[in-house]
């Protein structure tokens, strides 16, 4: 007799066990998803980027430009009367994590097309999900030359760093003449394709490489040994590829080392922080973007078109903080995927079929255009350093 | 509780089967491919952890690098499979060999040390294999990852759903656990509780202690290799920020968590701490903070771990021995 | 090129040294790894710039206030978290994942109040540099060296000459011992990560100041660093921490001089194998086994 209740207490530690195991079933996601809305009268997209981690600010924006676009739609009445519902997850920038989430997703059929992730790596890392399963994968910002050919079911908003670091150098050697480059790049997937198509098409044109280095975010905050190397190859430009906060800190050695050339950056040091990061140090510096900027302080020497204009300010309203780049591309994404709904409905492939004909779409984030990789082509923005604030590039 | 763990010790084989059962169960009772794939962690991180557990739990010998294994592993398997197409039990050995192999050459000088200055070889190993990785170039296409690693296949059927990919891992946690299991009864496995017990004394009882030791360390790495194939298989896509050293560290926290040397504790751990950042992903930022109050306070409650202190063997004994004295 | 590469590398090798001493310290007493050093390192220079800027920009205040802080933080932790596991005479490996967990705590708080973004630490002290040759040297380089070994010499004062540390001493030989020689163990070992903690908080300000940023994630690598500085030089030798700091910093700076890529693999494969021909550090003391 005894043996039975022993039993009876196997069966509930078990049953215990399992339930821990359920915890991940479909059950506990319908406490993330949004109240209202009855089954079928919504048309359901994903978000997933970086909401915490060491890229959390960009992850952020993006879904906060995301957000307010799906808002104004749902204000509107939604699309044809059925409105938006957006589903969220964070990625932590880690692409393990961004497969469970694609996996998350794919298994709610009623999830249209997923908007993610930020950077490269995890979109590259999700995407063969997607793609399996025929769900269209908008990333605002993925540049990996690899991403697009990962399948049809791919979108990138991001000129892909094959054609930005080949415009980069052509701008370069434009400008400066073929002289002697060296670059330091950080050891991901941007920077080391970055820097490889920059350096090849520099050679190509007659510049000459004196050296590229290469660091690994967040393990050092000292590259002065790696500058001490740069400066004993006396180059005359200077191309640093990394993060805002990296690169700030990176021409601050190098001022503080004497290392004396033309420093040069690209998209990412386009922020307010890193003016501050950089302080005195950053005068001078040349930045190559193939990202639209809306700093304040760029912005008096520029002028937006309408609907950006208005994009920037229903922003600033909605979040209190300047929208950047990456935040319009998240929009437009938004954007396009409205539209392609209202013209397919919920339909995956209809969708796919009508984004991949985008063509001369007015975004915020500039014309837009699908080549027939899905990817975009877009024209560079170029500014100088002066006086603490980002200026229009003009030839000095 | 001592009675149920008795009753649980008396019917270990029933029980096995059960939770056997169970997990075969589980894909049909959760469909949903996310659950499938949750599982399917879950039974990847059990190899891992079993393993660790064979050079740490029964050992003793703490080992903060067993990511640099899984890596190794992984690595083998995808070039194996991307660049010469080799067939999965080929890159599957392969990834054991190799990882075997590298323990070989980092235990046989480096296990002689003591305590936390192994930790800190161990750590130090598994951040130079990282760094092998992010700037061979030629070999690992560094931090661009290796893509499109084709699935294992054989004689024509090819692993490609999720709960292929499931059974699959069910089957190599069935075989890790008969694995470690035989080791630790056989006379090696007498030899290494010795040695975590007393090295001293292991060694006066004429125990080679630097021979066990590194055997023991070679089939933990090979296991962790042939888990780093799996996952490299099972992912289609490998970059090095997946064997880091925070990688070892959390799979070092698994074991701990659920006991040293005790399978179902293992067991355990890994199916909570592998469940517990997806049960708390609604709580979004907060969820690390959690996380790791969880940590503190399961120390506080229970430092042993969850089934640390419970020696299955010896209860039953105990319970075998009562029950004779009964029928007597 | 090779005596600047020494320059660079001995000032890298003082941060780690200086973090590494307070590590050393935990270690030397407990024989814990304290894998939320690094954290109380990141938290104290936050506590300092936030200060700072709180109050207008009164540096020593901030500092000193963030110093008290981050000591209390680190005495909460042993009393709150380690104590009791440790009456439990529990595995060094529980009390070992505690400051795991610790560490995830402190790191995601501080995420949560202040953001992931790299922090601008002001630049309180714009000393200037020299330039010898082709070679420059700045004055705060050589502060950061200098205060390393002050604290270096300062902690070995409280060690070998004050009663507290004799205490220190004691708990660290025999706990139980100590315990029966009327000495309160528990404050002992409560005062020691509160030092530990003190000079973490120091080494981030410092730190935080030469690179004029910090941000959350800079505990972490350096952390590992000073683990195994403290380790080449012979755990729970203080004059080993600061050695073992040093020829990591240089090993690295000239390691990177050779390949960029490599600059921590060189430097780990150089601790590796000191430690296959001197299994207890440099300046470690041969550790005789008892039986």
């Amino acid at each position: 007799m005894k043996n039975k209740s022993k039993m009876l207490g196997l069966l509930i530690s078990i049953c215990l066990m399992l339930s821990v195991l359920a915890g991940c079933g479909p059950a506990s996601e319908a406490n993330n998803g949004q109240a209202g809305s009855d089954k079928g009268k919504s048309y359901k997209l994903a978000f997933f980027g970086p909401l915490s981690g060491d890229a959390m600010q960009y992850g952020v924006a993006i879904k906060n430009a995301v957000e307010l676009e799906i808002r104004k739609v749902n204000d509107a009445g939604g699309i044809n009367g059925v409105p938006v519902e957006l589903k969220v997850f964070d990625d932590k920038n880690d692409p393990k994590e961004s497969v469970n989430i694609a996996n998350k997703i794919v298994s709610d059929p009623e999830i249209l097309v997923a908007i993610g992730s930020f950077t490269s790596s995890c979109s590259l890392a999700a995407a063969p999900v997607f793609q399996k399963n025929q769900v269209p994968l908008f990333s605002p910002t993925a540049s990996h030359p690899d991403f697009p050919f990962a399948g049809d079911y791919m979108f990138t908003l991001a000129m892909t760093q094959k054609l930005e670091s080949k415009k980069f150098a052509e701008f370069v050697i434009e400008q400066f003449g073929p002289k002697k480059v060296a670059t330091i790049y950080q050891n991901t997937d941007y920077g080391v394709t970055a820097n490889d198509i920059f350096v090849n098409r520099i050679k190509e044109l007659g510049g000459t490489v004196t050296g590229s280095e290469q660091f690994i975010s967040g393990q050092t905050k000292d590259y002065s040994p790696l500058i001490s190397n740069i400066k004993a190859q006396q180059p005359d430009i200077f191309y640093v590829i990394g993060s805002y906060s990296e690169a700030a800190q990176i021409i601050q050695q190098a001022k503080a080392l004497d290392l004396k050339a033309q420093y040069i950056g690209n998209g990412q040091l386009i922020r307010e922080d890193f003016l501050k990061l950089a302080g005195a140090n950053g005068e001078g510096l040349v930045v190559m973007s193939s990202i639209p900027v809306f700093l304040s302080s760029a912005l008096e020497h520029q002028k937006l078109s309408a609907n950006t204009e208005a994009f920037v300010n229903d922003f600033k309203k909605a979040y209190q903080v300047e929208a950047d780049g990456f935040s319009a591309m998240g929009y437009d994404s938004a954007s396009l995927i409205v539209d392609a709904i209202q013209k397919a409905g919920a339909d995956k492939k209809g969708i796919r079929d009508a984004l991949a004909q985008t063509k001369n779409y007015a975004g915020v984030s500039g014309n837009l255009s699908f080549m027939d990789t899905r990817e975009v082509e877009r024209s560079l923005i170029n500014y100088r350093v002066k006086d603490g604030t980002f200026i229009p590039y003009v030839r000095e | 509780m001592n009675r149920i763990l008795a009753c649980l010790a008396r019917n270990q084989l029933l029980i096995s089967l059960t939770v056997l059962a169970l997990a075969l169960l589980f894909p049909l009772v959760f469909p949903s491919q996310y659950s499938i794939r949750m599982a399917t962690l879950c039974g990847m991180y059990i190899v891992l952890a079993l393993s660790l557990n064979l050079i740490t739990g029964y050992t003793g010998q703490v080992s903060l690098g067993h990511a640099a294994f899984f890596g190794i592993g992984a690595y083998t398997a995808a070039i194996l499979a991307t660049r010469f197409g080799l067939n999965f039990l080929f890159t599957f050995i392969a990834a054991a060999i190799v990882a075997g192999l590298a323990a070989f050459l980092l235990g046989l000088p480096t296990l002689k040390l003591k305590g936390h200055y192994l930790a800190m070889v161990t750590l130090g190993f598994c951040e130079i294999v990282r760094l092998v990785e992010m700037n061979w170039m030629g070999l690992t296409r560094g931090p661009l990852g290796i893509l499109n690693i084709p699935p294992p296949s054989l004689w024509g059927f090819t692993i490609d759903a999720p709960i292929e990919y499931y059974y699959f891992i069910v089957a190599l946690v069935v075989l890790t656990i008969k694995l470690v299991q035989n080791i630790v009864d056989s006379r090696v496995g007498k030899g290494l509780i010795a040695i975590s017990e007393d090295e001293i004394a292991a060694e006066a009882m004429g125990i080679n202690i630097l021979r066990y030791k590194v055997m023991v360390f070679v089939i933990s790495a090979a296991l962790a290799g042939f888990a780093g194939a799996f996952y490299a298989q099972y992912m289609s896509y490998i970059d090095p920020t997946s064997f880091g050293t925070d990688q070892s560290i959390s799979i070092f926290i698994m074991i701990i968590f659920g006991g040293l040397a005790s399978i179902p504790g293992t067991i355990i751990g890994v199916i909570v701490l592998t469940l517990l950042p997806e049960v708390l992903r609604g709580l979004m930022d907060f969820r690390l903070i959690i996380y790791g109050l969880i940590l503190i306070a399961m120390m506080l409650v229970k430092p042993e771990g969850l089934l640390g202190n419970i020696n299955f063997t010896r209860i039953k004994k105990a319970a075998d021995g009562k029950k004779a004295g009964e029928l007597k | 090129m090779f005596i600047q590469q020494l320059v660079n590398g001995l000032t890298i090798g003082s941060t780690y040294a200086l973090v590494a001493i307070g590590f050393t310290l935990i270690f030397g007493v407990l024989e814990l790894i304290n894998f939320a050093h690094g954290s109380f390192y990141m938290v104290g220079a936050y506590f300092t710039l936030m200060l700072m800027l709180a109050m207008g920009g009164n540096f020593v205040l901030a500092f000193i206030i963030s110093l008290a802080l981050t000591g209390a933080l680190g005495a909460m932790m042993d009393h709150f978290a380690l104590r009791r596991i440790r009456e439990r005479r529990a595995t060094k490996d529980a009390a070992l994942i505690s400051t795991i967990g610790i560490a995830t705590v402190i790191d995601h708080s501080v995420l949560e109040f202040f953001g992931s973004e790299t922090k601008s630490f002001p630049a309180v002290l714009n000393l200037g540099k020299i330039t010898v040759g082709n070679t420059i040297i700045s004055y705060m380089q050589i502060l950061i060296f200098a205060v390393a070994v002050i604290l270096m010499g300062l902690l070995t004062f409280i060690l070998y000459k004050t009663r507290i540390g004799k205490a220190m001493r004691a708990v660290s030989q025999n706990m139980d011992a100590a315990k029966l020689m009327g000495i309160n163990v528990n404050f002992v070992i409560s005062f020691t990560f509160l030092v530990a903690s003190v000079l973490a908080a120091i080494a981030g300000t410092m730190v935080g100041m030469y690179y004029q940023a910090i941000e959350v994630t800079m505990g972490f690598a350096i952390g590992m660093k000073s683990f195994a500085a403290a380790v080449l030089g012979g755990i729970s030798v203080l004059p080993g921490a600061m050695l073992g700091g040093l020829i990591i910093g240089v090993v690295e700076a000239l390691g990177a001089s050779i390949s960029s890529g490599y600059r921590d693999a060189i430097a780990f494969a150089v601790l590796i194998i000191v430690l296959v021909f001197k299994p207890s550090g440099l300046l470690g003391k041969k550790h005789n086994n008892k039986v």
